[in-house]
């Protein structure tokens, strides 16, 4: 239209396809033309030149001029547009690419570490597997050990416990010597001095003093009854340490089957617990055992307490006759005769 | 005529009986159900019972119901009662029933007349087919006769029908308790107990085995028992379960007797024919001593006591405690005669 102004840029859009250096190298293009700015604003001012004073001598020179500064205006301004256009494309292109390449980036992180996640995985499942394997082991060792020890135990714990005792009746025994020997010595001197007052007392009988006669018996039944006295007192030792030493042996003997019976059961739970699902099952029954029978107190316990009942404010039970026993008790009481052996009879039950 | 004193007590799983003999000489007996039932246990409740004269007893927390109105009242509410015996023994999942049962048995037998008055109980024979034992049954009833004040002793419920039944025939036979729990079998000769012993299959095997085959509850199968079956014309199917297991029953039982007795030592002859009697519940079946006959009809052959009579007891029901109650004056009489 003739009074539209004339529109280069869009001219210039409509007329070229965009295109990459890459393209042009596949088509064989591999050396371009370029022309610059200057070059293109030169070239349209030329042609309208050429064709103002060619075509036209309507116009005159200084139209000619206005013309020529009005198209040149429109031509900076369509190119400085296409400028600032490219450059926008160019900075979006930039910021697409590196956004994909971040992407990439961070996918090929992801998947550095699943892969170092599942490699710490087994190296934490092997390392926790042979970690229980060696514990089992240890246990098993241990449990072995147990019972060597309990064996040993059971061998060389009564020895033990017998040798204990042994010694210690031997130190009793050798106790019971020493005083046997300490008082047999003095009975033997006490003997001794009995012997001598014996002595002195026939020369006083035989000198004829009566008084000294006296006094030298009263002498020698003094000395007899401390020698009595010793006597009893050593045998009353004696039973004393016996008595001790029997006690001693209860108590040690006690300790001794507490000791390894406990022992026994300390083992045999560690068993079960080791083994897996436990050890022997429920519900077998000791073979020989004997049927249940409640002690007299228990049932007396039982029968003893009072309830709160209504039957004794309650009419007694009826009850009904139902003819006469017959002549079957007579009978039997000609039968059974007298009562002693019947009663032994009924008691076979 | 003075009272003879002395009392007797039939231990049954399903009744108990006791027997005594009043001043006129007639025996008085007084059953009861050997069941109870839990009710709740409110002042209410208590009221209402005593004014219905129901008896109740309060244990702990619990209250129950006990004796025939236990059952009656099990079947209003449609729940089971609960029994302190199975299988003729005391049950052992019924611990806490001996103190209810110590009140049953007191309620039907009674103050002692005299200080230690005589009380027979029956007990079960060793049983033959089951490894119950009658040891503790023993001991706890002899604590709960003296508990209420009684001298107790026991005697085999199939010696019990001897001296209850055979006293015609010098108390020599065979006697056979048909209870709820057991068959109680005792072979007498002249009224000592040659062979006694019990067997597991009784009225409460039958109802099982019946309610098995069938696919009904055992409790129905008793109820239809009750009810009137003919066993020798059964017209129904259950009716037909019922008479094929008492056969089954019949024949086990005299099986035992036969091989037992063959197998004891020291067994008596018996130069006459002897009687065999039935008495208890589970023989009070219709035509049930025909279905005995024709069952024994078999095997006569082989029995190795002859046999002249197979008949019911006179009383089946209280036969036990009559026999017991004989015991028990026949023990007082000999004790007074000392």
């Amino acid at each position: 239209m003739p009074d539209q102004p004339f529109d280069v840029r869009k001219v210039i859009e409509q007329s070229a396809s965009k295109t990459t250096l890459q393209e042009l190298a596949k088509k064989g293009i591999h050396r371009v033309k370029v022309l610059d700015e200057q070059m293109i604003n030169k070239l349209i001012h030329d042609a309208v030149e050429h064709i103002l004073g060619s075509k036209t001598s309507l116009l005159s020179e200084e139209d000619r001029e206005k013309l020529v500064k009005a198209s040149r205006g429109e031509l900076d301004k369509l190119i400085k547009d296409f400028n600032s256009q490219k450059d926008k494309s160019e900075l979006l292109t930039q910021d697409k690419d590196k956004l994909a390449s971040e992407v990439e980036s961070l996918q090929k992180a992801l998947q550095v570490q699943r892969q170092l996640g599942d490699q710490l995985g087994k190296q934490a499942l092997e390392q926790g597997k042979s970690f229980a394997k060696g514990e089992i082991e240890m246990l098993h060792k241990k449990l072995e050990l147990k019972d060597q020890e309990l064996e040993m135990a059971k061998k060389t714990g009564g020895e033990a416990a017998r040798d204990r005792f042994d010694t210690q009746i031997r130190v009793k025994d050798d106790r019971i010597r020493e005083l046997e020997m300490k008082h047999a010595g003095e009975i033997a001197s006490r003997d001794a001095r009995i012997k001598e007052l014996e002595r002195n007392v026939v020369a006083a009988a035989a000198r004829g003093g009566q008084e000294k006669e006296a006094e030298a018996n009263a002498r020698v039944m003094a000395e007899m009854q401390k020698n009595v006295d010793l006597s009893q007192k050593l045998a009353k030792t004696l039973e004393d340490m016996r008595v001790r030493d029997d006690e001693i042996a209860k108590k040690m003997e006690a300790l001794f089957t507490k000791s390894i019976e406990g022992i026994s059961k300390k083992l045999t739970d560690l068993k079960l617990r080791a083994l897996a699902g436990g050890g022997l099952g429920g519900g077998a029954g000791v073979p020989g055992e004997e049927a249940f029978r409640q002690s007299s107190d228990v049932i007396a316990h039982m029968l003893g307490s009072e309830l709160e009942s209504n039957l004794k404010a309650m009419e007694p039970t009826e009850g009904k006759t139902a003819g006469k026993l017959g002549n079957a008790l007579e009978r039997l009481k000609a039968m059974r005769g007298g009562g002693g052996e019947t009663k032994k009879e009924e008691k076979k039950e | 005529m003075g009272i003879s004193y002395g009392k007797g007590l039939d231990v049954g799983t399903v009744n108990l009986v006791a027997a005594e003999q009043n001043e006129k000489g007639e025996v008085v007996l007084r059953p009861k159900r050997n069941a109870f039932i839990d009710v709740p246990i409110d002042n209410y409740t208590k009221n209402m019972l005593t004014r219905l004269n129901v008896p109740y007893v309060v244990q702990g927390k619990k209250m129950y119901v006990l004796g025939d109105h236990a059952f009656e009242l099990a079947n209003v509410l449609n729940r089971n009662t609960r029994r302190p015996m199975k299988d003729g023994l005391i049950s052992p999942k019924e611990a806490d029933a001996l103190p209810v049962m110590k009140l049953l048995i007191g309620s039907i037998l009674g103050e002692p007349r005299i200080k230690d008055e005589i009380a027979y109980y029956s007990v079960p024979g060793d049983p033959i087919d089951s490894e119950l034992s009658v040891v503790y049954h023993k001991d706890l009833f002899d604590a709960v006769l003296r508990a209420l004040g009684y001298k107790p002793h026991h005697i085999i419920e199939g010696h019990a029908i001897v001296f209850a039944e055979l006293g015609d025939e010098d108390f020599t036979g065979i006697g056979v308790s048909c209870g709820g729990g057991m068959f109680n079998i005792c072979v007498a000769y002249k009224s000592m107990p040659a062979l006694f012993f019990s067997t597991a299959r009784s009225g409460d095997w039958i109802d099982n085995n019946v309610a098995n085959v069938l696919g009904i509850k055992p409790a129905k199968a008793s109820m239809i028992k009750e009810k009137g079956v003919d066993l020798m014309h059964p017209k129904t199917r259950e009716e037909d379960a019922i008479s094929i297991y008492y056969k089954n029953l019949i024949v086990y039982s005299l099986t035992n007797i036969k091989e037992r007795f063959n197998a004891a030592e020291n067994m008596p002859s018996f130069p006459e024919p002897i009687t065999i009697v039935f008495s208890g519940g589970t023989s009070m079946a219709g035509n049930f001593i025909e279905l005995v006959r024709a069952v024994f009809k078999d095997m006569e052959k082989e029995f190795p006591i002859p046999v002249k009579q197979l008949r019911m007891a006179e009383d089946p029901f209280n036969a036990t405690a009559k026999g017991a109650l004989t015991a028990a004056l026949l023990e007082s009489a000999q004790g007074a005669a000392k």
